[in-house]
């Protein structure tokens, strides 16, 4: 199952999230303990947000550290560019945008999308966003994050237990 | 303070006695506004001046402090002979200095009982300067001066400056005895530790011992641990070491002139004493046992041990009356026998072994030695009780100057305080509750006398009581042989509590309050459930999402307390209504029978409580549980806070258990010379109808047609049930209208009521066509508009307000008096109006034939019109599970009525040749007079396809050309409009109300203005008729004549949290789920057992989809999911969970009201000409598959990614999608994909549930795990957080 870990939203903290060791491939590889990680899952408190035409930046704050996110809200350019034009009845610009709706600052967000580098440093592409109205949801995802990260995200990989 | 500066002013204890309300004092203040003219003015008018309150009796008055420093000085000393009994126990006596020093001889003598802290046994007998008090005037008007408590003071004699004078080992307290009789034997003594003192008791001496003038000797025991050692046998007094040994019990009976000691004893609780001069007696009581006892004499002495060196022995069973306890007192209720400390202990005091003393107040600090305590689980709450029992003393450590307030128990006893006293502890502390509850509940609307009883005569509590409580008789022990013995019936304790279930008659207050914290815990737990709450909960109307409102129904075993009230009808709403003093509360009780005197208190064990009202989130507030004791002993000071919120109770009638006081006032029916009219009730007004606003009265009315018979009872007697016959008769026969075209006919029939039946004959008329047909029009309706008359039921007659029904049968006596008016000149008729007050009466009447209520076509269902036989038939399905009925169908109805015609079968079928008169007579007699429609006939009438329709309705009755109709059906929601509506219809500001009703095909709303008391039980699921509503320009609308009916209630919740959370609770509670770890697909262990699994994930794409139009009526929306393939993420790794039904509903999302985009969503609803309309994604689903039947989805891209673009939507019925249709399911996929955490029960799937769908498998997806889902439900991030915590904890 190992090898799966890259498929999954991994349940992380800022501050581990921001120091994966990062793989200078092209389109760069995020290692986390010796396992490959692509998706991430984040809930913190929008802390900023700057909101431009084609994509929304915001910046998580989940307490050990600050995450900037980009949620693109240009679909229907790619859509063009590839399909018959259908963009007009394609919902996911509508719905992207409603989400930036929801990205205020002082809301506590959980945030899932795939990690990327921008200008060198670490951050998010943001999949969806979901406002998260009960607060122990925060704690909550805490815990998931040491629990997984106990059992799946940090034993050594089988292949490494031998190497050592 | 020096010697040689001015002091502060004396005060005495005669000036005390001038004070008329509670008054603290100290000898030094710091404020600096002493007047320097102190030492010549008279403080005792100083202070008339300052306090001139002379009302206070019992009151909570403050004390009120004296502004300026006095010092009060007195002499301590003994109670007098003369003081109280309670008195006597607990205080001393401070009394102003002997008559030679004072000014004046005639304040001389003035003496006030005394409580003092820091006692010292030198103080006795001496004067002391008094440095703080505080003083209560008495509280029996007319009797004793009242109480000193002194806080500090000093010898007066003694230096300021000089050092406390060494004491000995023992020291002396200093008691003076007159001589009396000469020296016996006194050598007895006692050395130890005082573990007990009881109470002063006066004891009958024996037949032999007592002479002629001797009476009864008064005295009290004291319990002492002695030490046996032979030095102290010898020795007097016993020498200072610390090696005495205290193990010898003994018993010392101060009597006589020595019973005045008891205060001091009291205070020696606990500490050593020395007591000389005692004779050693042997005490029989009775024939059973004796005691050797010491006995005080003229002799006796003691001396107290101020420092002891060596260790005291330990001594502290609680369960043994050898508790020790000191707390704050904070509250102290039924007239001081029970008293609260520190807000968790409860200290009931056996007043007939213990004299509570006087500063036991609330905020006073109190020691209790030598009790029982005991943990009492009543049904609705648990206690800790401290019972006192003969060897308690209760000490006041400090007093209280928050509260003036004395609690003092009346003398005067009767049945029911003798019975009090005759219980054991726990049922006595019950008892107590139970005597709090009732005076509050009905001291205001019943007499004491009935509630509590009198000298001679049980009240309610005592009967309700007896009822409850086993009644056995313990048997009386002499207090000697229970003090002496040690048994105090601690063994018995508790055990009698398990046998009779000891329930709580709640105060309504408590209840509403009850009711308030059960709905808001019960509005949290879906608020936090739920994280989309605020969406889920809405409900649409007209494009607007309103908030739903929901229902609780709570039965009486998940409740711990009974319901005890009386039962009347409120003015405001013209419902029954559970009263006590302190609330009320609606009730319903479905078969009241007719005629029935609801006079009295009432007990219900068995009821349902139902709490409805709108989902909105309430917060808790912060008050006291209102089932604890404090707060039913305290009279919760409780106002309603959720005013939208409606508390009732559904009750069958035999449930109703009479306790109360009875009205034994027999109804007889005077019949002599009166003449009874027949009536069909067509309407009621509600309270608050334009008619009552007319009259300006507080009466309530009712319209009903007066059908044309009249009865008039044959016999000499007086009253109904000496009647000898009957003859029923058509009302043209006693006129002398012009009956030429008319023939009449007699049917011979029978009368029974009660326990009488009466012979009698039907005589009729009928017109005749030329050919001797009957003419079919019914001769109700043609005299309808000059037969119907308004009932007026005065403000003392509420109680058959609640009776009559709308098409109910009725007989009322004509109140003209005549017996030979006719239905012309009859007044009642003729006036329109007939006032019933208390002496009237109506009786429901029923025609039978042999017996059986159904002749000739549905007269039992006459309220239901021929168009509504389906929706019947749609209820039924549910009438058995989930119906709640609120009043009584029509068939019981009838056969509950008071009067029954019985036409035998017999006596028809010699007339058949006359059949077709008969039948016509009959229809007469039971003549329909509205018809309520069913919501598919309304939305006929409303939306007519053919003109017909309406054109037939117009014949009925109109209002200002609006037209006035009967409607039911069941209520789908109920919410109150918002301005957002209003706006749209400007100038409709009071409309507040919409309530949505629908049968099987077809639903509508209802909208108007309603009191809040009116929509009682319209909640979802309710089956309700509204009798005449308007119906204008296509909208139904509520009048102010508008009379609502609530046939039944549904039992079934209709919010989406309980589908949803049911199951949850049971799969939690099932140990066999793994839900171990956060991350279970990871560990491929879990999927080696075929257990279910719980876990936490979210959907990270759908694979396949398949929804169809639902083949099931009634189901919202019409669409069903045959088959959903997901991709579910639960952060380590990716498995594929199928589901169907409404699982696949919960993962997709389908009930959540989405914002969709306009462009859609307009396209989709024809006609719509809104811009800003919201529908459920279910909702525009519906509208797709009604012209498709059956859509699939299928993902052709990889997981997890996600793109609409590889989304291919295909029809099954070939035809092609629109764009819209196609933009609208990729739109719910994406839905689904973008939204939050659930938490879902699978099992493993059986490949047979997919096999017929076709479904190919993109590569990934067929190496992961396929899962079958059981159930979702949402996260509780708290208790998840919790779980993970604690195993986290213990890994």
């Amino acid at each position: 199952m190992d090898h799966l870990l890259h498929l999954v939203h991994v349940k992380i903290l800022a501050a581990d999230l921001l120091s994966l060791t990062r793989q200078h491939t092209s389109p760069p590889a995020f290692l986390r303990c010796g396992r490959t990680v692509a998706r991430a899952e984040l809930v913190g408190i929008v802390v900023s947000r700057d909101l431009r035409e084609k994509f929304l930046s915001f910046v998580i704050d989940d307490g050990t550290g600050c995450v900037p996110c980009i949620l693109w809200l240009n679909h229907q350019y790619l859509n063009a560019s590839t399909s018959s034009g259908s963009s007009e009845f394609d919902p996911t610009t509508e719905m992207a945008l409603k989400m930036s709706e929801e990205v205020r600052v002082g809301t506590l967000l959980r945030v899932r999308g795939k990690i990327a580098t921008y200008s060198g440093a670490i951050q998010i592409t943001v999949r969806d966003v979901v406002v998260e109205k009960d607060l122990n949801s925060e704690v909550l995802h805490w815990l998931q994050c040491v629990s997984l990260a106990k059992e799946c995200y940090d034993p050594p990989p089988p292949s490494a237990q031998g190497g050592t | 303070m020096e010697a040689s500066a001015p002091g502060p002013p004396r005060f005495t204890v005669a000036d005390l006695l001038q004070l008329r309300r509670p008054t603290a004092g100290a000898s030094s203040l710091l404020c600096p506004s002493v007047p320097t003219s102190s030492s010549t003015s008279r403080p005792r008018k100083k202070h008339k001046l300052s306090a001139p309150a002379p009302t206070w009796s019992t009151g909570t008055v403050p004390f009120a402090p004296i502004s300026h420093p006095v010092l009060l000085s007195g002499t301590l000393s003994l109670p007098s002979a003369t003081s109280p009994a309670s008195c006597r126990s607990n205080c001393f006596s401070f009394s102003d200095p002997s008559p030679t020093a004072a000014s004046t001889p005639a304040t001389a003598a003035a003496s006030v009982c005394c409580c003092i802290l820091d006692f010292d046994p030198a103080a006795l007998g001496r004067e002391i300067l008094v440095l703080a008090w505080n003083y209560l005037p008495s509280v029996r008007l007319h009797a004793a001066p009242g109480v000193l408590e002194v806080v500090r003071w000093r010898l007066a004699e003694e230096e300021e400056s000089a050092p406390p004078a060494k004491r000995g080992f023992l020291a002396t307290v200093p008691f003076h005895f007159p001589d009396q009789e000469p020296d016996l034997a006194t050598r007895g003594l006692a050395f130890g530790l005082v573990r007990s003192v009881s109470v002063v008791f006066s004891m009958p001496l024996a037949k032999t011992d007592a002479g002629a003038g001797s009476r009864n000797p008064v005295g009290f025991l004291a319990e002492i641990l002695c030490c046996g050692c032979r030095r102290c046998y010898r020795a007097t007094p016993p020498e200072d070491a610390p090696s005495h040994k205290f193990e010898t019990m003994k018993f010392v009976y101060f009597v006589d002139a020595s019973s005045m000691w008891r205060p001091v004893l009291v205070w020696l609780v606990g500490r050593l004493v020395y007591i000389s001069g005692l004779k050693k007696k042997i005490v029989s009581v009775g024939d059973k046992a004796s005691h050797t006892m010491l006995v005080s004499s003229a002799k006796t002495a003691i001396a107290w041990c101020p420092s002891y060196r060596g260790s005291l022995p330990l001594y502290s069973f609680p369960e043994k009356c050898g508790g020790e306890y000191a707390g704050v007192i904070t509250g102290i209720y039924s007239q001081g026998l029970v008293v609260e400390l520190d807000n968790t202990a409860w200290l009931l005091i056996d007043d007939q072994q213990l004299p509570p003393p006087h500063s036991l107040r609330v905020g006073a600090i109190v020691s209790v030695k030598n009790f029982r305590a005991t943990c009492l689980n009543f049904a609705w709450t648990r206690i800790v009780l401290l019972a006192t029992c003969c060897k308690t003393c209760i000490t006041v450590n400090y007093f209280s100057s928050v509260d003036s307030k004395i609690h003092l128990k009346t003398e005067n006893k009767g049945l029911l305080g003798t019975f009090v006293d005759s219980l054991e502890m726990p049922a006595r502390f019950w008892m107590l509750l139970l005597i709090s509850c009732f005076k509050q509940k009905f001291t205001k609307l019943f007499s004491d006398k009935e509630i509590l009883g009198s000298q001679n005569k049980q009240g309610v509590v005592h009967a309700y009581a007896t009822k409850i409580l086993p009644s056995k008789c313990q048997p009386k022990e002499s207090l000697i042989m229970k003090f002496c013995r040690h048994n105090c019936g601690s063994l018995r304790l508790g055990s009698k509590l398990e046998g009779c279930k000891l329930v709580l008659a709640i105060p309504f207050s408590n209840l509403v309050f009850k009711g308030e914290s059960l709905w808001i815990s019960s509005m949290l737990k879906l608020w936090n459930g739920s994280e989309e709450v605020g969406k889920s909960q809405g409900f649409l109307c007209d494009g607007f999402s309103y908030t739903s409102s929901t229902k609780r129904l709570i039965s009486s075993e998940d409740l711990d307390f009974v319901l005890v009230g009386s039962i009347k009808t409120s003015p405001l709403s013209g419902r029954l209504q559970l009263v006590d003093s302190t609330g009320c509360i609606d009730i319903f009780i479905p078969d009241l029978p007719p005629n029935e005197s609801l006079y009295g208190i009432y007990e219900i064990v068995d009821y349902k409580l139902a709490l409805e009202g709108p989902v909105a989130y309430v917060d808790h507030y912060d008050v006291a549980d209102p089932l604890s004791c404090k707060a039913v002993f305290q009279k919760l000071p409780y106002k309603k806070r959720l005013q939208h919120l409606n508390i009732y109770v559904i009750v069958q009638w035999r449930e109703l258990i009479h306790i109360g006081p009875s009205l034994s006032i027999a109804s007889y029916i005077n019949y002599r010379a009166r003449l009874f009219h027949l009536l069909k009730l067509s309407h009621i007004f509600p309270v608050n109808s334009n008619i009552q606003c007319q009259n300006m009265s507080g009466s309530l009315y009712a319209e009903a047609v007066i059908l044309p018979y009249v009865l008039k009872f044959i016999g000499q007697g007086e009253f109904l049930e000496d009647a000898e016959g009957f003859i029923m008769s058509h009302s043209t026969l006693l006129g002398n209208s012009g009956a030429s075209v008319a023939k009449s006919c007699s049917i011979p029939c029978s009368l029974s009521f009660g326990s009488t039946d009466l012979c009698g004959t039907l005589v009729s008329t009928y017109s005749s066509g030329s050919e001797g047909t009957v003419l079919n029009e019914p001769i109700v309706q043609r005299r309808e508009y000059s037969s119907r008359i308004l009932l007026e039921f005065k403000a003392g007659s509420f109680m058959k307000y609640q009776l009559p029904r709308i098409n109910g049968s009725y007989i009322l006596q004509c109140p003209s008096g005549s017996s030979t008016c006719t239905m012309g000149s009859c007044g009642c008729v003729r006036g329109g109006k007939v006032s019933i007050d208390s002496q009237d009466s109506l009786w429901s009447f029923a025609v039978t034939i042999d017996g059986n209520i159904n002749i000739k076509g549905p007269i039992g269902d006459q309220s239901i019109g021929g168009t509504s036989v389906k929706m019947d038939e749609l209820f039924s399905r549910n009438n058995i599970h989930d119906e709640l009925r609120l009043i009584q169908p029509w068939n019981d109805f009838y056969h509950n009525s008071y009067f029954h015609l019985d036409f035998s079968c017999e006596a028809i079928s010699k007339k058949m040749e006359e059949y077709n008169t008969v039948c016509h007579v009959l229809n007469g007699l039971c003549a329909s007079s509205s018809e309520v429609l069913s919501v598919s006939s309304c939305v006929d009438i409303m939306m007519p396809k053919d003109a017909s329709v309406s054109a037939n309705f117009k014949t009925k009755e109109e209002a200002h050309g609006d037209l006035l109709i009967s409607v039911q059906g069941k209520v789908e929601n109920i919410h109150s409009l918002v301005c957002k509506w209003e706006r749209c219809v400007p100038g409709n500001e009071k409309y507040s109300l919409c309530i949505h009703i629908a049968d099987n095909n077809h639903a509508v709303y209802i909208r108007g203005y309603s009191n809040k008391h009116s929509t009682v039980g319209i909640g979802p699921g309710a089956t309700v008729t509204f009798h005449r509503v308007c119906l204008k320009q296509h909208r139904l609308l509520l009048t102010s004549e508008t009379y609502i009916e609530v046939s039944s209630i549904s039992h079934a919740n209709f919010t989406e949290q309980s589908v949803i959370s049911s199951p949850k609770s049971n799969w939690l509670k099932d140990g066999s789920l793994s839900t171990a770890s956060p991350c279970l697909f990871f560990h491929q262990k879990y999927f080696t057992d075929s257990r279910p699994m719980q876990f936490h994930c979210r959907v990270a794409t759908v694979l396949v989809l398949v929804l169809n139009k639902s083949t099931n009526h009634g189901e919202t929306p019409n669409v069903k999911v045959r088959l959903a393939g997901f991709i579910l993420d639960d952060g380590s790794s990716l498995c594929c969970g199928w589901a169907d039904g409404a699982r696949a509903e919960l993962l997709l999302r389908l009930q959540e009201i989405s914002h969709l985009d306009a462009s859609v969503n307009l396209k989709l609803s024809k006609g719509g000409n809104s811009t800003n309309l919201q529908y459920t994604i279910g909702c525009c689903l519906e509208k797709m598959l009604k012209k498709h039947t059956s859509v699939t989805v299928k993902n052709c891209g990889i997981p997890p990614d996600f793109s609409c673009r590889d989304l291919d939507a295909s029809s099954v019925s070939d035809k092609v999608l629109s764009r819209l249709e196609d933009k609208l399911l990729k739109f719910i996929v994406l839905n689904a994909c973008w939204k939050g955490s659930l938490n879902v029960i699978t099992s493993a799937l059986n490949p047979d549930d997919i096999n017929g769908f076709n479904v190919e498998l993109p590569v990934p997806v067929q190496n992961m795990r396929m899962l079958w889902i059981e159930e979702v439900f949402p996260v509780d991030p708290l208790e998840e957080a919790r779980r993970l915590c604690d195993i986290l904890e213990h890994s």
